[in-house]
């Protein structure tokens, strides 16, 4: 009986094992092979516009920057699909984190790329986890990066980063002052594609949260989120093992 | 009055050839671009160099995923070559996964272009890698 059931779990791990490996090539020729034509489409819309200036009048300027437009966003959309399923098949190894140093660096990085930006934070220090580092790295990407763009707006952008001991098991959280959304929509926030703002507002292709979720549930954790329009996001997550210096 | 220096840049894709080679002469690069469609190709043009004692490429652009003999393969074989084991080989490829990049530079690789999607970020890459390695190459050159 044991050895029986010994067989069938070597076979099942094999059989997903294999998967697995299917599923790391094909996320390989997708990232090489279908940007490829994208890339074709961008480089040669330039040309175009560029070597061809005089040929082209203002509304075919105007169309190829469309096609160029295009073909970036679609550009981003494989990249950030990639990275949504590379956070499930990659390994999982935990290590010690600290939490707040990466914050930290995260925001540093983001405020160089846009220094006329009014930005303040606050980010309580000596935050350690027991984490994947890599995951744990796309995951505040991800949910600073959210806290920065949706605050682009304001006077001046205010993010808070800290650890809440509650009863049991204590939360993360990341606040900001930006433009928030309607609770209803809270059950599509973490949803592939979804997206709660026009593009044009805020740009983005709704995989961020996706890809934050998944990241959370392959440490056992959770995430909630809470806001209301025009009055800032606060996301609160744990990531299972959590300990706290 | 030495011949001017060459590029050897290793491509299958007929679109991302065209691209790099746009790349190239809008940044002022008016070297002449030697262009070998896979592995195979390649090493046959770099070995019929040694044997007929030419000039070697000052630089190598090469693309990773490549028929027949593959990108890192070719990149060992021209590392392990006497000849041609200190032109400098910049890696031009579509992937930003990590062990790509871990086994470019193991494999002896100087540098490393990621091609965007974007063809302007691809530009500026090249301006700053191509007049870099080209440069530096020169001067060696010289001082041999």
């Amino acid at each position: 009986m044991n050895a029986e059931l010994e067989q069938r779990v070597a076979e099942r791990t094999a059989e997903l094992e294999e998967t697995n490996e299917e599923l790391q090539a094909f996320c390989y020729s997708v990232s090489h092979d279908l940007r490829q034509p994208l890339r074709a489409i961008d480089g040669f819309s330039k040309a175009l516009k560029e070597d061809y200036k005089e040929a082209i009048d203002e509304e075919g300027q105007y169309y190829l920057e469309r096609l160029r437009h295009g073909a970036q966003r679609m550009g981003q959309l494989i990249e950030d699909l990639l990275a949504l399923s590379r956070t499930s098949i990659s390994e999982f190894s935990p290590v010690e984190v600290c939490i707040s140093e990466l914050a930290e660096r995260i925001l540093d990085h983001l405020k160089a790329e846009e220094k006329e930006r009014r930005a303040s934070w606050i980010i309580q220090p000596n935050l350690s986890i027991l984490a994947d580092k890599g995951m744990v790295e796309i995951l505040l990407e991800n949910l600073l990066g959210n806290a920065w763009k949706f605050s682009s707006k304001e006077s001046e952008t205010r993010i808070e980063f800290g650890y809440l001991p509650n009863e049991g098991e204590g939360e993360f959280f990341i606040k900001d002052n930006g433009a928030g959304f309607d609770m209803k929509y809270a059950d599509k926030l973490f949803g592939v594609f979804q997206r709660l703002h026009e593009t044009e507002e805020f740009p983005g292709t709704g995989i961020g949260l996706a890809t934050v979720h998944r990241i959370v549930q392959r440490h056992r954790g959770s995430i909630r989120a809470e806001s209301s329009p025009g009055e800032g996001a606060t996301f609160y997550f744990t990531l299972g093992a959590t300990h706290v210096d | 009055m030495p011949e001017k220096p060459f590029i050897l840049l290793i491509e299958d894709n007929p679109d991302d050839e065209a691209l790099a080679l746009m790349a190239l002469k809008k940044c002022g690069v008016d070297n002449h671009v030697e262009v070998k469609r896979n592995g195979e190709e390649a090493l046959e043009f770099l070995t019929a160099h040694r044997e007929g004692s030419w000039r070697l490429p000052a630089l190598i652009l090469l693309d990773l995923k490549i028929p027949k003999v593959d990108g890192l393969e070719l990149l060992q074989q021209i590392r392990s070559s006497d000849s041609h084991s200190l032109v400098p080989v910049v890696v031009l490829t579509t992937s930003n996964q990590a062990e790509d990049i871990t086994r470019s530079y193991s494999f002896g690789a100087n540098s490393y272009v990621r091609k965007p999607v974007s063809f302007d970020e691809f530009e500026e890459s090249v301006r700053h890698l191509g007049h870099y390695w080209l440069t530096i190459n020169e001067r060696v050159q010289q001082s041999i």
